[in-house]
């Protein structure tokens, strides 16, 4: 045994994100960890890799038990990770970016050994099968390249744990089959591999044993030999309750959206659906499979390529988040941060900002009117704030996403795209969301709701879209009528 | 009974502490004011020559044409942005309209305007390469504003412009009610782009792109039409702050001006403009100006050499930014 994992819990705001999880990765091996979003898979890795310290439990190396102060730390301890965002500096050479913590220096002088960087670097790359001038920037590499370099990286540390997320979300067919004969390399030196991905069948390749989570607990540990894919799904997917979701009264009218052959270069291809009053479409997908590039080129974020959009059976063009406002379509970003939130602004001009023209006298910004509108949406939402002028950023995270979905919902759309709406938001909010959105869909308003949480897409949409690999890989009743293991297989690329 | 001992006893929650002494502080342009407010109670008692009416409005006077441009500065620093060449829009302006007047023969009126739209045309140019371009703003304006400074040098080569008609000298020269001219175009531009920023529909914009271009773009917002609007903005304000220093000179010169540009940015700082962008109150940034004037004035009347100026200048500015920096100590990313 390398690693052990015992009782581990980690809380964050509003979630348990672990619950007494305990693992154990032997010498050696290649372990899979698989789990829905939010299972805790990321959670755990970072607790191991240094980024996170749990709340409670242990963790032992070789039998040892240690705390891991930082991902410094863990990289000293021998744990490597490879991260599904890369992080390379672009303008620095491969074999800086392999080497950027321990570059060789000349005897003991602060002057780099150029000759040794580069040949170390080129031994390392021979490794992994890399055919790169250490020389070169990492600016030109793709994603697959980066990876190896990441790889690359592990070997020149001459870590014992490797742990790859979702690595082959990103890259070619080519690179896959390059990766997995590299971690059986590492597998016959000794070295231990802890293998997250959504992709089932790569599992049954190259992974000896399986772990599964589920809502931040620990499940099970399989031998893949006795196993199969369907006995690991069912475990993912548990019981859900099914009676959070709010009952649904809307009367569906006509269509109100169409779109036929949208197509953006690598973003989509091809994807027809139509989106009727009353209606809430859930979109799912996993990540990369184009379900936010859908929902910005429709909002006008990115301009379509070629298809058809028809908004109340009549020809649209929608060229910036203007015209898509102007036609009744509304955008929730998945990022509330970086995309959503006006930070130095208060609640009230956070809710107004989208529709400002609306309160305007002559000249001036008609205060009274402004605020009454705010009142008017922070009691329908009810919305925890102590002023007006509160600053949003001291507000929890479900608050902040009620004061965005009030900006939204001031400018009256007839069309709402909600990407993530509950995304890192606690479960009160959470319930509160879906009846209003259950709510505006009784006055008529359509819903378009990209979620990659599969129990609330069946839960609260009428029909749902699966996306794979920029289209639309399956169109699915909603309702609680189709499970959650159909639409993970929809959704798994092959 | 509990109740209001709690109350008493925990001064974090009492009343004075919540509705005054917290709003207060937590405000940077209240805490200039109280700064200023200290400068001025400190130098009027130990400086009686401060304390004259006639100092107090040559002190004024001073510094109301660099606060013009200073609020125009802020404009774009609000909807974050930067502009680097204001100093030489100001130069330009005030060489464009000695040259309407002298050269041309235009009349005072129609110089002023013309000069001043100049302001406004290098503004549109800056606000084009960094919106519809999109250049970095520091290199855009840096680089558009060696080329304003090359314009006057290769049309004047480098001399001054004189023998303006004596009409034209109200603008700089003139009093109304024994108050200076330069006073007056001062408090009211601060006036209209208080009113502009706080009240309008384009003044809440620009601290929209400012604090969140992205969002404002998902909120339906042009942000570079908007950004546009903000350096046309700054250049106008530069371009009549060019056109009443020459009137206030007697002389166009060359490099009239030109100095400005770091200072607009200190003043607005100072007075509590974010480097970043999205806030920032036209008030403050007039306090900004009046302090680094003030300080000015101070060291001419304690006798004091002028190269002491920038190394104060240097500190004020540096703990006007301590200010801002340590309140957001601790947010690593």
């Amino acid at each position: 045994m390398l690693l052990e994992v015992k009782n581990i819990n980690k809380a964050f705001p509003g979630v348990q994100a672990l619950d007494e999880v305990s693992f154990i990765l032997n010498e050696g091996e290649v372990h899979a960890l698989v789990g829905e979003n939010g299972a805790g898979k990321s959670t755990l890795m970072n607790i191991i890799s240094g980024v996170f310290k749990p709340d409670s439990g242990e963790i032992k190396i070789n039998g040892n038990k240690i705390e891991i102060n930082s991902p410094k730390h863990s990289l000293k301890l021998g744990i490597s990770m490879i991260y599904q965002e890369i992080s390379l500096v672009p303008e620095l050479s491969i074999a800086e970016n392999i080497f950027i913590d321990k570059i060789p220096r000349i005897k003991s002088s602060p002057l780099v050994d150029w000759k040794k960087l580069y040949e170390d670097t080129s031994r390392v790359l021979e490794k992994v099968k890399l055919a790169k001038n250490p020389k070169d920037k990492a600016l030109n590499l793709s994603v697959g390249q980066q990876q190896m370099i990441q790889l690359a990286k592990a070997i020149a540390r001459d870590s014992k744990i490797i742990i790859l997320d979702e690595p082959t979300a990103s890259i070619t067919e080519a690179d896959t089959k390059i990766l997995f004969e590299i971690i059986q390399k590492f597998k016959s030196e000794k070295k231990s591999i802890i293998y997250i991905s959504h992709r089932l069948e790569e599992i049954f390749n190259i992974a000896d044993r399986v772990t599964v989570l589920r809502d931040g607990k620990y499940i099970e540990t399989l031998n893949i030999k006795d196993t199969n894919k369907d006995e690991i799904i069912s475990k993912m997917v548990g019981r859900y309750l099914k009676n959070m979701f709010p009952d649904r009264n809307a009367k569906l009218g006509n269509d109100i959206l169409r779109v036929n052959g949208l197509t953006k270069e690598s973003m989509l291809e091809n994807v027809d659906f139509n989106l009727r009053e009353g209606e809430i479409v859930g979109v799912y997908g996993l990540m990369g499979s184009g379900r936010t590039e859908l929902a910005l080129a429709l909002f006008g974020v990115y301009p379509i390529d070629s298809g058809d959009i028809f908004i109340n059976n009549k020809k649209v063009k929608i060229k910036s988040p203007r015209d898509a406002m102007r036609l009744g379509i509304g955008y929730l970003s998945e990022d509330r941060k970086d995309k959503s939130i006006f930070p130095i602004l208060n609640v009230k001009e956070n809710i107004t900002i989208a529709n400002l023209n609306k309160y305007k006298g002559i000249l001036f910004i008609n205060n009274k009117k402004e605020i009454e509108e705010s009142k008017r949406f922070i009691e329908k939402l009810s919305i925890k704030v102590s002023s007006f002028g509160q600053k949003i950023m001291n507000l929890s995270g479900g608050n902040q996403q009620k004061v965005i979905v009030s900006r939204l919902l001031a400018v009256a759309p007839k069309i709402l795209i909600l990407d993530e709406p509950t995304r890192g938001i606690d479960v009160g909010a959470k319930a509160e969301i879906h009846s209003f959105i259950e709510n505006l869909t009784e006055n008529n308003v359509a819903i378009l709701f990209i979620s990659s949480d599969l129990p609330e897409v069946i839960g609260i949409s009428d029909r749902i879209i699966v996306m794979r690999e920029n289209t639309i890989a399956g169109i699915f009743p909603g309702n609680q009528q189709t499970d959650e293991e159909t639409l993970l297989r929809a959704a798994s690329p092959n | 009974m509990i109740d209001r001992t709690i109350k008493r006893t925990n001064f974090k929650n009492s009343f004075i502490n919540k509705k005054i002494i917290q709003p207060v502080i937590s405000n940077e342009e209240n805490l200039v004011l109280i700064f200023f407010i200290l400068i001025i109670a400190v130098v009027t008692a130990i400086l009686p020559k401060f304390r004259t009416i006639y100092n107090i409005l040559t002190v004024i006077r001073q510094f109301s044409l660099i606060t013009i441009a200073a609020m125009g500065q802020s404009i774009v620093l609000i909807s974050g942005g930067f502009d680097l060449s204001i100093g030489n829009i100001v130069a330009l302006s005030n060489m464009a309209v000695a040259y309407m007047m002298v050269f041309l023969g235009w009349p005072i009126w129609l110089s002023v305007i013309a000069a001043t739209l100049v302001g406004a045309l290098c503004g549109l140019i800056n606000g084009v390469l960094v919106a519809k371009v999109k250049i970095n703003p520091l290199i855009a304006t840096l680089a558009m504003g060696w080329i304003y400074s090359g314009v006057i040098l290769v049309s004047s080569k480098g001399w001054p412009i004189t023998g303006l008609p004596k009409a034209f000298d109200v603008f700089g020269q003139g009093y109304f009610l024994g108050i200076p001219l330069p006073i007056y175009f001062m408090v009211f531009i601060g006036i209209i782009l208080s009113l502009f920023l706080s009240r309008t529909v384009f003044g809440r914009y620009l601290y929209a792109i400012g604090g969140n271009e992205k969002a404002s773009i998902l909120a339906g917002l042009n942000s570079s039409n908007l950004r546009m609007l903000s350096y046309t903005i700054c250049g106008t304000l530069a371009g009549f702050a060019g056109v009443v220093l020459v009137s206030r000179m007697g002389t166009a010169q060359a490099d009239a001006g030109t100095p400005w540009t770091l200072p607009t940015v200190a003043a607005a700082v100072i007075g509590g403009v974010s480097l970043f962008g999205g806030k920032g109150k036209i008030y403050g940034v007039i306090i900004g100006s009046a302090i680094l004037g003030v300080i000015s004035n101070i060291l001419v009347l304690m006798k004091v050499s002028a190269y002491w100026q920038s190394l104060i200048s240097g500190f004020i500015l540096i703990m006007a930014v301590s200010i801002d920096a340590i309140r957001r100590r601790g947010q690593l990313i």
